[in-house]
């Protein structure tokens, strides 16, 4: 019975998540999500995906960008995700390229892996 | 003329089986971050999935045994039942990742509102349980879901550097990573061995295989399914790492939700490779979702001794009914307090990690008994696959946790 408690409290533990996202970590979500609704823009326009999938994915997005925005402590990840919702909703694909650029070179060394 | 066609259906639905939530989410972001250099991981764990595959098939036709009720038999209440009790939780959380999987993706085809339809494939799923036998469900979801091989073709259609691919099946760490980035990949490495090897694939095909009634004139089924079976299905997770790793790399996307690995089909293929893609998703993680419930209620059923079995009337096993609904009405409530189907996969593909040596230590110990076997007992392939795989998902369970913490779940 103290085994089944032991590893219930583990499961709870873990339910609460990790620990609180860095900076590093918000900036590489708003890149990411920014690059994601672009790529998802560009081809609604040359309709290569249905209109239901794009209000869907670009509805997705800027849920996804809110979140990150509300929940950072870093004032420059809260103006890139700002701008990022912006463009979402101007339909601006390459206004979300050059954001998820310049993140993408903030993240430096620590960026992705090659 | 029967046996072949037994055996390509056994085959193609292993194929159409294989792929679910937490592969599509995870293979996906592993080719977008780290390029093909996971791929050899997912290869590994197909080795170790068909060899514990074929051994609780084996089981099943020899000795009649499903999983827990070895379980009960070998490791007794004191083991037992803290097992029984975390991989009940974990299958419903994997359920709960796949009906919201599910409704994820209809929401990407009708645009209605998700709750809404995590509610309504809930109902779909419940009935098609109730109404259809155990081989039409397996059948039915496993021929569907190869509409994922959309996802290969598109792999072809992308003409990727073929060398370097073949090179990520060669097993490695990437040079030159920062220490944080080697723990990210370190944890990419151990979920996707638990999303390949999810215990409850075990539970499941070993529970059909009672259903089905299988003898050990089945044993070459067995054995052929799962590993051509489930090694061609490997592929098409493979095939979705593969096209991350060319399309969203390059272009700094680490999709986050199981919408963006379509435009994987998408890109090479238009409008027709998105339906086709989001198709092949919503069968093959609906078929999963299937696959979860009823494993729960297979454990439970099982290690309590109770009627159980798809090939009884509801009424015949009521217990065992009354617990798949369960699993299916907590998975929904899960899904409702709007927790994302993303958080659910990682948590689920944590929790499996930790039950997975307690779910194989039975299968290796009675695949070994004579006295349950008799000529079928283990020779010294299954035996050396099994426990290096079993240290592996020991080293694997130990480091999980740690892991999860110390990555932010995959996101640092």
């Amino acid at each position: 019975m103290r085994k089944t408690a032991a590893i219930i409290l583990a499961l709870l533990g873990l339910s609460l998540g990790p620990s609180r996202a860095d900076e590093l970590t918000d900036i590489r979500a708003v890149r990411s999500f920014a690059a994601e609704a672009a790529k998802v823009i560009e081809y609604s326009n040359q309709h290569k995906v249905t209109a239901t999938y794009t209000v869907v994915m670009k509805n997705q997005a800027r849920s996804q960008l809110r979140n990150t925005a509300e929940s950072t402590d870093s004032p420059r990840v809260k103006k890139y995700a700002q701008q990022a919702i912006d463009a979402v909703n101007a339909n601006d694909p390459a206004t979300l390229k050059r954001i998820a650029q310049e993140l993408f070179t903030m993240e430096g060394v620590h960026g992705r892996a090659d | 003329m029967g046996g072949l066609i037994e055996i390509t259906l056994g085959i193609m639905t292993a194929v159409g089986g294989f792929v679910d939530i937490s592969e599509l989410v995870f293979a996906a972001q592993a080719g977008s971050r780290f390029g093909f250099a996971l791929i050899w991981v997912f290869a590994f764990s197909t080795i170790g999935i068909a060899c514990y595959g074929e051994m609780s098939g084996r089981i099943a036709a020899i000795a009649k045994q499903p999983v827990f009720n070895l379980m009960r038999q070998r490791l007794g209440l004191h083991w037992g039942f803290p097992t029984l009790i975390v991989s009940s939780i974990v299958n419903t959380i994997t359920c709960a990742a796949e009906i919201g999987g599910t409704a994820l993706v209809l929401h990407l085809l009708t645009g209605w509102p998700y709750w809404l339809l995590a509610i309504l494939s809930t109902l779909v799923l419940v009935v098609v349980i109730w109404v259809l036998p155990f081989k039409w469900i397996e059948r039915s979801f496993g021929l569907l879901g190869l509409t994922m091989i959309c996802f290969a073709v598109a792999t072809v259609q992308l003409h990727p550097d073929w060398h370097a691919v073949a090179a990520g099946f060669v097993p490695q760490v990437p040079r030159g990573l920062p220490t944080k980035d080697l723990v990210v990949f370190a944890y990419f490495a151990v979920a996707i061995v638990s999303a390949v090897m999810f215990p409850y694939e075990t539970y499941f095909y070993s529970s059909g295989g009672i259903e089905e009634n299988w003898k050990p004139k089945d044993l070459k089924v067995n054995r052929i399914t799962t590993t051509v079976g489930f090694g061609l299905g490997s592929l098409l997770a493979i095939a979705i790492l593969i096209n991350a790793a060319i399309l969203f790399r390059p272009l700094h996307i680490d999709p986050q939700l199981p919408g963006s690995a379509a435009l994987e089909v998408a890109i090479p293929f238009g409008t027709t490779g998105l339906l086709l893609a989001l198709l092949g998703m919503l069968f093959a993680i609906s078929g999963a979702a299937v696959e979860t419930g009823l494993s729960t209620a297979y454990s439970i059923s099982q290690f309590f001794g109770w009627e159980w079995g798809r090939y009884k009337r509801p009424h015949e096993a009521p217990r065992f009914t009354i617990a798949w609904l369960a699993t299916f009405a907590a998975a929904l409530g899960i899904v409702l307090t709007g927790i994302e189907p993303l958080s659910l996969v990682e948590w689920s593909i944590v929790f499996s990690i930790v039950v997975l040596p307690l779910t194989y230590l039975p299968l290796m110990l009675i695949a070994n008994d004579r006295k349950y076997m008799g000529e079928h007992v283990n020779g010294w392939l299954a035996n050396g696959i099994g426990w290096t795989f079993y240290a592996v998902l020991v080293i694997a369970a130990i480091a999980a946790l740690p892991l999860y913490f110390a990555t932010q779940g995959g996101q640092a």
